[in-house]
């Protein structure tokens, strides 16, 4: 299995994409994949044309997301791990990855 | 390191109303700008970072983070804080209104990082929340 590449992205591509950054990694650890999951946090100037298999970002970026990667992931409150867990594996069941 | 590290009496306005939510990031930018931590090219580009890319810094229900590209306009790592009793719209349907806003200036990337840990731990806690809606005087709040 490959690695997936995950990129989390926002304006700046330095606080809150960060933030989400280390949210996404943590949630994706509790599922224990036996792959490796790599995310990147970025700004989505800098994202644009990225090659990836999935991108987890705010409302306000989504459309533009979805226009280069596959597969994107909105979140509505960064800060509630819940959310994210159940978006994170939603995301895994419908690529079979678990 | 936890907000406290950051935070200072100076960068703290409670229960101040606002028209506009860019009225409230310059207020806080302002008060930023008193301490010496950032210039007004930064209070701007943390306005315009809103305008360019829409209202995702409304992370949560009520809180907002505004922060921007240091480009060599922050000189100290600070976080202004800004209590806003009646709340102030950013155009977030989710998350609207604000009633915690947070402006953090970090001079680097990598201490955006650790600035940004620190805010979300405090945010995390309901009970802090709960603290700064009640507060009316900085001894109201344990950072």
């Amino acid at each position: 299995m490959a690695d997936l590449k995950v990129l989390t992205v926002c304006g700046a591509g330095v606080g809150t994409s960060t933030l989400l950054r280390v949210n996404v990694d943590e949630a994706f650890k509790s599922f224990a994949l036996p792959f490796r999951v790599q995310v990147i946090n970025t700004s989505m100037s800098r994202a644009k044309g990225t090659k990836c298999d999935l991108i987890i970002t705010f409302e306000t970026f989504s459309a533009e997301a979805r226009s280069f990667c596959p597969s994107v992931v909105v979140i509505k409150n960064l800060m509630d791990k819940e959310e994210l867990k159940t978006k994170i594996g939603a995301y895994l069941k419908e690529k079979k990855l678990i | 390191m936890t907000l406290k590290d950051f935070i200072s009496e100076e960068n703290i306005h409670l229960n101040e109303n606002f028209s506009s939510w860019q009225d409230a990031v310059r207020f806080a930018g302002n008060m930023l700008i008193g301490s010496g931590s950032i210039n007004e090219r930064y209070r701007e580009d943390m306005v315009k970072m809103v305008e360019t890319n829409g209202p995702y810094i409304v992370i949560m229900p009520g809180v907002a983070l505004a922060h921007a590209r240091p480009n060599g306009n922050v000189f100290k790592n600070q976080v202004a804080l800004l209590t806003i009793p009646q709340g102030v719209n950013f155009g977030n349907k989710d998350n609207d209104p604000v009633h915690y806003l947070f402006a953090i200036a970090a001079r680097t990337n990598k201490e955006h990082l650790v600035m940004f840990k620190a805010v979300a731990e405090f945010i995390s806690e309901e009970k802090n929340l709960q603290a700064l809606q009640e507060a009316v005087c900085l001894k109201d709040i344990e950072f």
